[in-house]
């Protein structure tokens, strides 16, 4: 049967957008190549089926849907020798990880209670992107704490036994890295030629 | 802007830390709805413009939501105040003219059915004592039922009693991996499992002078292909009633979820009954709907079947891959043109990409030697 998730709508989309070199400025940001892209994607997808490894607090991680976006934090953390990187991202993983514990544990359980009552799948991403675009319009910071606040998050709340990542590609850890990125992207590139525009 | 508002971003780490540590010893205050608020009548309900009421949910509709009531009327709501969602019928579904049984019974064979419970505490307050129980609540005991009800048919049931706990809406988040692990065995349909948070009578049913419990779904239609979970709700909701009259009360339609229905085409959150409800009425009812389920895929022994039954579903499925074609293509635009400088730098821009688009086509073209 025929059947495209959100996650695999969006993967398409940012692979089309890598092969077409649309995505080549934010790739650039976050020191990789298009091909060096897709090899990750692609890895992420293959080791996502490997069983889960110990992690903390009684928690386990997936290798392809955790391990390797982990991997990949520390080395854009390791390529960005500005300090103010390493702050925006620590900022961001915490505002997300906030944002998070808060509407999960003061919101009623089911979402969508009012009308800017996001998804618990959408909201990491969105807040990201948010205020990643306020502590300037950075990629890195949005990617990377994206990641990192479902994860810290996930790791205070849920229950141990839970695995990181454990949905590899399609994981909520990797869809919010992905959105973020684009949103922080489409919004600012967006807003600044309106804010050209009115010059 | 480049100034950093915070003097140290390990700050707001050791700040958020806290937060954690002391916000765990609080008490949950948003959460799922207590036996005295749902007494109380803080529930939301779902009325037409004459006050006939046509839902009772814990689910705070939004103006633009719909409900299709059990004799297929479709209504959308247009004016929501404190605990009272106004809804106007906008028409009344036929389907006379389609044929919805046994859509796999041409593959001569029974497949599988996934089962899952985003929400494992949800219980049934007459028979577990408590509407819910931190763990494997009251809900796991229905989930059992659908379970051996379907292989006691002969189909083969994927349940997964993984637990995302706590009981918040994370657990949505939690139960993804759940559902991933069930779609990589291929199964006809999933379904979420819960119980709704309404007062006794809303779900309370009898059929053969049995007591049950009212069925009620939820789709939500922040997922690609809400259309196709649409045209699976309705089919298999008038698949049951057939069997079953008014089994399946009526389908929730909210605009402020996804429900990881996003995974899967034929993915379905089920309410069976409600915590004021008993849960052996509830276990019958789920056990009547495995029958509606089986019906609806594989058809009963000795009826002439038609392979042509799926093709409705199968056209919804065609559209939806279609709108998600057009939306990566408008993805590809957008960003083309907010990297473009103006109306010239974007038409070369335009130009070069279809030139490295030729080049690539030929390349492939002559490696493959045709």
């Amino acid at each position: 049967m025929i059947h495209l998730s959100s996650a695999l709508f969006i993967l398409l989309g940012v692979l089309l957008l890598i092969y077409l070199g649309l995505l080549h400025r934010v790739l650039e940001r976050m020191y990789l190549t298009p091909l060096w892209a897709l090899i990750l994607i692609a890895a992420i997808f293959l080791t996502s089926y490997l069983p889960p490894l110990p992690f903390i607090l009684g928690h386990s991680i997936n290798f392809g849907g955790g391990i390797i976006p982990l991997g990949l934090i520390t080395y854009i953390l390791l390529q960005s020798r500005s300090p103010l990187a390493w702050k925006r991202v620590f900022a961001v993983t915490g505002g997300v990880a906030l944002a998070i514990y808060l509407t999960d544990r003061f919101f009623p359980v089911e979402p969508g209670q009012w009308g800017f009552d996001l998804d618990p799948l959408y909201l990491p991403a969105v807040v990201a992107a948010l205020l990643s675009y306020l502590l300037g319009r950075s990629r890195r910071a949005a990617f990377c704490g994206a990641i990192l606040g479902v994860m810290l998050a996930e790791l205070f709340s849920a229950q141990p036994g839970m695995v990181h990542g454990g949905g590899g590609l399609f994981d909520v850890l990797i869809l919010s890295g992905i959105v973020a990125v684009l949103l922080t992207e489409a919004v600012g590139e967006i807003n600044e030629r309106l804010q050209n525009k009115g010059r | 802007m480049k100034s950093f508002p915070c003097r140290s971003g390990f700050q707001v780490i050791l700040l958020t830390l806290f937060f954690f540590s002391i916000s765990s010893m609080l008490p949950v205050l948003g959460g799922e709805l207590s036996p005295e608020e749902v007494g109380q009548g803080l529930v939301y309900s779902i009325v037409t413009g004459t006050g006939e009421r046509l839902a009772t949910t814990r689910y705070r509709p939004l103006v633009g939501d719909e409900y299709v009531t059990a004799d297929n009327r479709l209504y959308r709501i247009h004016d929501v105040t404190a605990y009272t969602a106004t809804a106007s019928l906008q028409e009344v579904l036929d389907f006379s003219h389609e044929k919805t049984t046994g859509i796999l019974s041409a593959q001569k064979r029974k497949g599988s059915i996934g089962i899952f419970h985003t929400h494992n505490a949800e219980s049934y307050i007459p028979t577990d004592g408590t509407h819910s129980i931190h763990g494997k609540g009251g809900i796991h005991a229905v989930g059992h039922a659908f379970a051996n009800r379907l292989e006691e048919l002969g189909v083969e049931s994927i349940f997964s009693e993984e637990l995302h706990l706590p009981h918040d809406r994370g657990a949505y988040r939690r139960s993804r991996e759940t559902v991933l692990e069930i779609i990589g065995k291929e199964p006809d349909a999933i379904f979420d499992l819960h119980r709704n948070a309404a007062p006794y009578a809303v779900y309370h049913h009898e059929h053969k002078e049995e007591e049950l419990t009212h069925l009620q779904f939820v789709v939500g239609l922040l997922n690609p292909h809400a259309q196709v979970n649409r045209a699976f709700s309705y089919d298999l909701k008038n698949i049951t009633n057939s069997l079953f009259p008014e089994l399946v009360k009526g389908i929730f339609f909210t605009q402020g979820g996804n429900f990881n229905q996003d995974l899967y085409p034929t993915l379905l959150l089920v309410e069976v009954g409600a915590q004021s409800n008993p849960r052996e009425a509830a276990e019958r009812s789920i056990q009547l709907f495995a029958e509606g389920v089986y019906h609806y895929f594989y058809g009963w022994e000795g009826v002439t079947e038609d392979p042509k039954a799926a093709a409705p579903l199968v056209r919804t499925v065609g559209r939806t891959v279609l709108w998600i074609l057009l939306f990566t293509l408008a993805g590809g635009i957008l960003f083309l043109v907010i990297n473009s400088r103006d109306i010239e730098d974007f038409r070369s821009r335009l130009a070069a990409l279809g030139r490295g688009l030729k080049k690539k086509l030929q390349h492939l073209i002559k490696r493959r030697g045709v």
